[in-house]
């Protein structure tokens, strides 16, 4: 049954470029063809290694830092809370006398 | 309990997000203070043009899937306003941004910046195709055919201009 799907085909499906109709087809054929699925299983390894190539690149802990503190900063002054109520009134202001100080 | 939206709880929503809201800048603008500037002016675009929508919301704190479906929306929300200012901006800035870590990844950093996008939010951001397309407005076709263009680009031994 793997002779008619042809290499391009399990690329696609690796590469998640099938329709949900085709994907679970495909799918479905992996179950039924052990070889097809060996095929998968062996083309997934290639996948791993061609992911390395895209970069993966994480922020060191004083970016991370820099953009959670500039987050909250542009949460608490471009966005206004409504209150609902004077207790959430007293919570707003609260919160942003709170955030003040921080950055103070 | 049924709550609407606040500020607190829009910032547990984001805060998950900015390692991955970072690598795909990074990836964009290999440059780690553009890259931290991009994350920030892609959040304060979303807050500014959806902040009707973002107070609009209300969930369950006690449903799962209505917080992660929410989590998602933030998410996607910001993702697309990243990308619109750094498609923009990579291409004002183009050859001034130079790489930070040497040859590493520098065939991936020739490919063009719409390319990186793509292949960063399939397979170091797991989205769907579909998604993709949605998210940076390009059709379906054209999200596969730069996955594939992307890949051989990648794994062959060629360089980007010498490939038709």
């Amino acid at each position: 049954m793997n002779q008619q799907i042809e290499p391009q085909r399990i690329n696609s499906y690796l590469d998640g470029t099938l329709s949900s109709d085709e994907r679970s087809k495909f799918e479905a054929m992996m179950r039924l063809d052990k070889t097809l699925s060996l095929k998968v299983r062996e083309k997934k390894e290639e996948y791993d290694l061609f992911c390395r190539l895209i970069p993966n690149q994480r922020p060191t802990p004083e970016s991370f830092e820099m953009m959670q503190t500039e987050m909250r900063n542009s949460v608490f002054d471009l966005v206004e809370e409504k209150p609902d109520s004077f207790s959430d009134l007293v919570r707003i202001k609260w919160e942003n006398l709170i955030n003040r100080l921080q950055r103070d | 309990m049924i709550i609407t939206m606040k500020r607190k709880e829009l910032l547990q929503l984001l805060t998950p997000s900015t390692e991955k809201l970072y690598k795909l800048s990074f990836n964009l603008l290999p440059d780690s203070l553009q890259a931290e500037q991009l994350v920030i002016d892609g959040i304060n675009a979303f807050l500014l043009k959806e902040k009707k929508a973002i107070f609009n919301k209300e969930f369950s704190t006690q449903n799962s899937s209505e917080v992660q479906s929410l989590k998602k929306w933030v998410f996607k929300s910001v993702i697309k306003h990243l990308c619109d200012i750094g498609l923009k901006r990579s291409f004002q800035l183009g050859p001034q941004v130079t790489l930070e870590y040497g040859d590493d990844f520098k065939k991936f950093f020739s490919l063009d910046a719409t390319t990186r996008l793509v292949l960063t939010m399939r397979f170091n951001l797991s989205f769907s195709v579909d998604e993709i397309s949605d998210l940076l407005e390009i059709p379906r076709y054209g999200v596969i055919e730069k996955i594939h263009n992307g890949r051989y680009i990648l794994t062959t031994q060629l360089e980007p201009e010498n490939i038709l």
